[in-house]
């Protein structure tokens, strides 16, 4: 039987319109969770990149890895962060990259939580610098607040990778732009 | 349906295939790019690193022939560097960072007491400038210049080095400005009585990478604050150690040298 208007088949049709503005809205939520993500990442990387050595020494003062990962890690975050910073900007293997970015915000937190734990007065170093600092400084409660708003994002775009503008959807032969 | 028109059909689904695929290859080959270029400039950012901070001294960069392995800066009873050391005293390690509020502080509030017992000839001081506050100076690296010109005042004039320190600690530029300029940190080595010769030679920076690797060398041996304590290689942590000196607590860091000395 011919179909004078083609049905969305996940959308019956007696259903509320909330749904389908849903579908609708999301892709571009997704695009700005996506980008700002990368935003987050960029702003993480440049300062740790500039300056290597703080890096390093901010990763030795969580005294939580054997010393010889310790300029590893050290040198080498800022460049993961960067590439997975390109990887979102582009949108290829959006969820992938969410699920990379869960597991480095789970191991920060592990991170923060155990210099809290040890009673270490350190700045993150998160976004740069770090290393010990003055007590009235350190504010692990607001670090882990941030943390918690980071996995947010991720867990959003892992349930929804689905974004305009990216080569996910080129790939997938969807329109790059959605159609609305 | 006529044949033909199943043929073209199916010709055309399995175009697009080849097309998907294809384009589902060029994404994978892009993020492989990425992560080939990242890891790429991660591996020669590591080597340049490990390059900075492992030979001394390096083409003009020289090293600081009265400093010992911990890159430290000796003084012992006389004031003067690497001058009447004695093993058999108690060892005082101080590491210091020029742009470093709570240095100025011990400086200022232990600096007379720690200097009258090292002239009693109870300790040694060895004193590490670092350069970790790099950060704090609107990216003219005060802390590095400071420490490099502290590093060659010590090398080239030992007898002026503590007078050195203190000025520039009595001149301390607030955290977050440019700090010192170079000309003014010539002007007050010249305050200290170091040679109008080796003042103008703050400029040049010829320290800098034996700051960077006594820094590198420090936070290996767990130094990841300034001011530090280390007395006899015991780092006076007080955050994780009830027995640490706190030398905050008037008289805790005479005490402890004291009692170390068995004076």
């Amino acid at each position: 039987m011919p179909n004078a208007h083609p049905v969305d088949t996940d959308t019956p049709a007696e259903e509320s319109p909330s749904p389908s503005r849903w579908r609708a809205v999301q892709p571009w939520i997704t695009l700005l969770v996506r980008l700002s993500m990368a935003g987050i990442l960029i702003a993480a990387a440049i300062p740790k990149a500039l300056d290597l050595d703080q890096s390093v020494y901010a990763v030795r003062a969580y005294r939580l890895l054997p010393d010889a990962l310790e300029p590893i890690v050290g040198v080498g975050l800022p460049f993961f962060e960067l590439a997975l910073a390109a990887l979102l900007i582009f949108g290829a293997f959006t969820r992938a990259s969410s699920i990379v970015w869960l597991v480095m915000m789970a191991g920060f937190t592990f991170g923060i939580l155990w210099a809290w734990g040890k009673g270490y007065n350190i700045d993150c170093g998160c976004f740069g610098g770090g290393g010990d600092i003055d007590e009235d400084l350190v504010n692990y409660p607001a670090h882990l607040l941030e943390r918690a708003g980071f996995v947010v994002l991720g867990a959003f775009l892992l349930a929804f990778p689905r974004t305009p503008l990216s080569l996910d959807a080129w790939m997938r032969g969807e329109p790059v732009r959605p159609v609305h | 349906m006529p044949s033909n028109q199943k043929v073209a059909a199916a010709k055309k689904a399995a175009e697009a295939q080849v097309k998907a695929s294809q384009r589902k290859a060029l994404v994978g080959w892009i993020a492989a790019g990425v992560v080939v270029v990242a890891l790429f400039a991660f591996l020669v950012a590591y080597i340049v690193r490990e390059g900075t901070v492992a030979a001394v001294p390096q083409g003009d960069q020289l090293s600081l022939a009265a400093a010992d392995a911990t890159y430290g800066i000796p003084v012992g009873d006389t004031g003067v560097v690497g001058e009447s050391l004695d093993d058999s005293r108690v060892r005082l390690d101080v590491y210091y960072d020029f742009m470093c509020p709570y240095c100025s502080l011990f400086e200022e509030s232990q600096g007379p007491v720690v200097d009258a017992l090292r002239e009693e000839g109870l300790v040694d001081v060895y004193y590490h400038p670092l350069n970790f506050l790099d950060r704090f100076s609107q990216g003219t690296e005060y802390s590095t210049r400071s420490a490099s010109a502290a590093a060659l005042i010590a090398s080239e004039e030992p007898d002026k080095y503590m007078d050195f320190v203190q000025l520039m600690f009595d001149n301390q530029p607030a955290e977050n400005t440019t700090g010192l300029s170079d000309a003014q940190i010539v002007q007050l080595a010249k305050q200290a009585g170091v040679s109008d010769a080796v003042a103008d030679r703050i400029p040049a920076q010829e320290f800098v990478t034996w700051v960077n690797t006594g820094t590198e060398t420090a936070s290996q041996s767990n130094i990841s604050f300034t001011p530090a304590l280390v007395i006899n290689g015991q780092l006076q942590d007080v955050q994780n150690d009830p027995s640490a000196v706190n030398w905050s607590v008037p008289g805790q860091l005479e005490q402890r040298i004291r009692d170390l000395a068995g004076a």
